[in-house]
């Protein structure tokens, strides 16, 4: 049992990480492009007269961009902000309960994420819904990409799920801490 | 309820921040007149722009998937193309004009709406969007080397047919950006941002772009759920709201720029020819538009055209 | 309402517990959303989620972290601190009013009270330690004047404060400006009369390389403070377009006079990408949230239940600050931010509060948020930085609480100390 699980969450370990240094590099690719598209525009508009027209809506789809790719790599780096106080100062055995329960929340967060996402870009391209700027960008393409990180988030919050169940089936205190919960769950 | 059924709740929403407006005030008003005059049977509450989190150009969508029951919409040209003839800069210049179109129009966009899972029900105007400027604009040409806001494409291509630069920013940063200079002109109305933004702007040139129509529009299997009875109900109070909301705006349009004009703004009529010659220059831009969009509204395009004699 | 009611408390309990904020909060929105809605309800998930994401204004928020992120890694940032250091450690106070000058101009081009707190702490606290300094004092100036981050423009909390409540930005910079600059003067007195004297020189320092050298270290980041603020109001550039010039201007200074290399500005981006998902996602958690409240009406009773009190405004705003200060103590800045200000907002009419003002209010609540216990975001960072025992950092900071309070108190009974500026330009 325990080789296999081990076995699993290294390979799921191994694949999200190649995937999230993809996810990492289109982030980092569509940030500097933010700032490239706005800046030329505000130099042309100030320096040359004209507008380019696109800077709002193509800065803006960035932003979606950047902000379900970057997701996966700040999940797997632990960079998602949390309160803890409390957790912090918990024995192991009670912290690696916790931690089972909220990766299966995140996880069945994320799900529900990637499947409203999933229906409101089919819908956009069923019908043909698109930006109403210059560019008119399909909009069922942004969407894609939010499910594409939503995606690879899934996957990293997986990887983070096996790894921690490694570590309470490994933990000489799971069952100690299961005590404690108990303990704390009466009071 | 006298069955002691809960009331099923609608969830209403308008592109409009302020309650205070008559596309806002008036569609509150429809609101509490249809969940009183259903009997308690459907509750419907308008909710203004932001207070959930879904964007003016979102809102079609929004109301076809039915997480959104009831809303008045302006901005949905992202979703309904066709609309997008109704805001063709110069294509109409007075309200019988526009109004001419927009008769042609309601059949096409009834269609494409009801393609959304959207049932049209009646639509509002605003005033022409004419240009308002933070230096004095007295002739078309004055628009030439400035910077205006703009909130189309179609207007982006109005201004820079004359010469202007056009710059794209939200509107609650226009008051700031007419102070700093980012931009110097926007096209609006009296009643809408002339009034909100009179501060910063000198003058104002009574000619523009387009006219501006919102959408009334009810998720289609909300609409089907209602009875009969229910469903005329609802129509009706919309097409009184739409026709209030109409007049309130243009009534007060004169109004307000007299006041505007009485407060220290300089208002310029445009001069004899200078609408014909607007005309002139944007014509070609009308089938270059339509050249990129679908058969059914270069089809709506043609007929608005034609029964103009444009 | 009662189901409702549970959810939320379901929710605060995984908060204290140290579930991630935003799947906190998502998870509670979508909880709501299937109470109040059913299954189907849920497709507003996905709309939302993408209107709320599909935003010109937020795209500041990761364009004001590259630009301070580039200063840090070529190491203007630190170049910055030691030029400082010359200036001012012959004042009271010594190396100490550098900690709180360093803050106050690095806020200038940081968005972030975390990013000012870590950058300026990182070249401060071995400096500190090096001559002697008390090192409990230290980490106050540093948390405390990290705050500034956020109160002198630009700030994310402001920029995402004006997202939800449609004000202008650039309105909200300038209302930031004066009162940021008294905090800092009020810190920096605080320092200069109570701050420990100055510390030992370390040897073989020499005292007067004086002008030049402070010159040619402060020049390029008050270049681009000077820059960034004349394209913000001579009318080349909005607030949003501001911060990609920011960044870009931020790289081309730093490639003349950092120290520019390719894993420099590889860091840089790596964390710039890592601080937005961070925040990002929990504002895009929050907008959802914000919609769950509205449509199962919990924000309309929570409004009216407001009326009902009969408040005062003075009555009303203290009740605001006294929420905050509770909920500061265990929850995010921003968290706490994105959460509230849409059911604040609905109050200001009632109220006649301006907008404007109450954002200035609110940031220095959450300013407070940061550095009080147990859940600190700025002492984490001071702790982290020096693997200082938590309990001193809290400490050091604790005098810095009465100096924001009497703030927040002066900015209740001169409402001009935020809105003069504003005032001026529009
Ligand atoms: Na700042
Ligand atoms: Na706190």
């Amino acid at each position: 049992m325990k080789p296999r699980a081990a076995e699993a969450g290294g390979a799921a370990g191994r694949g999200c990480a190649a995937l999230i240094r993809l996810t990492d590099s289109a982030s980092c690719l569509v940030l500097a492009s933010m700032a490239v598209v706005v800046c030329v525009d505000v130099v042309c508009r100030y320096a040359l007269g004209f507008s380019t027209q696109i800077a709002e809506e193509a800065a803006s789809l960035g932003l979606v961009a950047l902000i379900f790719l970057s997701l996966p790599g700040a999940f797997r780096d632990g960079a998602l902000l949390r309160v803890d106080a409390v957790y912090s100062h918990l024995a192991s055995g009670l912290k690696n309960l916790l931690d089972v329960l909220f990766h299966l929340i995140a996880l069945a967060v994320t799900l529900v994420y990637i499947v409203q996402l999933g229906r409101l870009a089919a819908g956009s391209f069923a019908q043909g819904i698109r930006s109403d700027m210059a560019l008119g960008t399909p909009n069922y393409l942004p969407q894609a990409v939010m499910v594409l990180g939503l995606v690879v988030l899934l996957g990293a919050i997986v990887a983070g799920f096996l790894r921690t169940l490694r570590h309470l089936r490994n933990s000489p205190s799971a069952v100690e801490g299961a005590a404690q919960a108990k303990d704390a769950l009466a009071k | 309820a006298g069955s002691g059924e809960a009331a099923e709740s609608w969830t209403g929403y308008t592109y409009l921040a302020s309650d205070s407006l008559p596309g806002s005030s008036n569609l509150i008003a429809l609101a509490e007149t249809f969940s009183e005059q259903t009997g308690g049977e459907i509750d419907l509450e308008i909710n203004l722009a932001g207070s959930l989190g879904i964007k003016a150009a979102d809102i079609t969508q929004s109301v076809g998937s039915g997480i959104v029951q009831l809303a008045a919409d302006g901005f949905f040209l992202g979703a309904i193309e066709e609309g997008g003839v109704l805001r063709l800069p110069m294509l109409f210049t007075t309200r019988a004009e526009f109004e001419t179109g927009l008769e042609i129009m309601t059949p096409y966009l009834e269609e494409a709406f009801a393609e959304k899972n959207v049932v049209l029900l009646a639509q509002y105007l605003y005033p022409l969007q004419v240009a308002f400027g933070t230096y004095p604009i007295e002739t078309i040409d004055d628009l030439k080397g400035h910077k205006l806001r703009v909130s189309s494409p179609e207007q982006g291509a109005f201004v820079a047919a004359f010469g202007g630069s056009p710059v794209t920013i939200g509107g609650a940063e226009v008051p700031t950006a007419l102070q700093t200079g980012v931009v110097e002109g926007v096209f609006t109305a009296s009643v809408g941002g002339g009034r909100l933004w009179k501060d910063q702007l000198a003058s104002t040139y009574r000619l523009g772009p387009n006219f501006f129509n919102s959408a009334i529009i009810v998720n289609k299997d909300a609409y089907e759920a209602l009875s009969p009875a229910h469903q005329t109900l609802l129509r009706e109070l919309a097409v009184d709201y739409a026709a209030k909301a109409t007049e309130e705006n243009m009534t007060s349009e004169e109004a307000t720029t007299e006041e505007l004009a009485a407060g220290g703004m300089e208002v310029f009529e445009p001069a004899d020819g200078e609408i014909d010659a607007a005309i002139e220059t944007m014509t070609p831009y009308w089938d270059e538009w339509g050249e990129s969009r679908s058969e059914r509204t270069r089809q709506a395009l043609g007929e608005v055209k034609k029964a103009l004699g444009r | 309402m009662t189901a409702i009611a549970l959810i939320l408390l379901a929710a605060l309990a995984f908060l204290a517990a140290g579930l991630w904020i935003p799947f906190v909060i998502g998870g509670a929105a979508i909880a709501v959303i299937i109470a109040k809605k059913g299954l189907a309800g849920l497709s507003a998930v996905g709309l939302v989620t993408w209107s709320s994401a599909n935003s010109f204004t937020l795209t500041a928020i990761p364009l004001f972290i590259l630009m301070a992120e580039i200063l840090l890694q070529t190491g203007l940032a630190s170049r910055l601190y030691r030029g400082l250091a010359h200036a001012t450690s012959r004042l009271p106070g010594g190396l100490m009013q550098t900690n709180i000058v360093g803050c106050a101009l690095f806020s200038a081009i940081s968005g972030s009270s975390v990013a000012t707190a870590a950058s300026i702490g990182t070249v401060a606290l071995p400096e500190l330690a090096s001559r002697g300094y008390p090192m409990r004092m230290a980490y106050g100036s540093l948390a405390a004047g990290g705050t500034l981050g956020i109160l002198i423009p630009p700030s994310i909390a402001l920029i995402i404060y004006g997202t939800f409540t449609d004000s202008s930005i650039v309105r909200l910079f300038a209302a930031g400006l004066i009162p940021g600059l008294v905090l800092a003067l009020m810190f920096s007195l605080f320092v200069g009369l109570f701050g420990g004297g100055r510390g030992r020189q370390p040897s073989g320092e020499d005292e007067d390389a004086g002008i030049v050298a402070t010159t040619i270290d402060v020049l390029p980041v008050m270049a681009l403070i000077v820059l960034v603020l004349c394209s913000l109001y001579l009318g080349i550039a909005t607030p949003t377009e501001a911060a990609a010039v920011g960044s870009v201007l931020a790289f081309i200074l730093a490639a003349l006079f950092g120290d520019f290399s390719w894993s420099a500005l590889k860091a840089a981006f790596h964390n710039s990408i890592r601080a937005s998902a961070a925040i990002l996602f929990i504002v895009v958690a929050a907008f959802l949230f914000s919609f769950a409240l509205a449509i199962s009406g919990v924000s309309g009773a929570l409004t009216a239940f407001i009326l009902s009190l009969g408040l005062g405004k003075a009555a009303f705003l203290a009740s605001v600050a006294v929420l905050y200060l509770i909920l500061g103590l265990f929850i995010e800045s921003i968290a706490m931010m994105v959460i509230t200000v849409p059911l604040l907002a609905q109050t200001f009419s009632l109220y006649a509060i301006d907008p404007i003002w109450f954002g200035v209010f609110l940031v220095i609540l959450i300013e407070i948020g940061q550095i009080t216990p147990p859940f600190g975001l700025n002492l984490f960072v001071i702790q982290s930085l020096n693997k200082a025992p938590y309990a001193d950092v809290v400490l050091g900071a604790v005098p810095y609480y009465a100096i924001l309070l009497g703030f927040l108190v002066l900015l209740v009974l001169f409402p001009s100390l935020a809105l003069w500026l504003p005032g001026l330009i529009s």
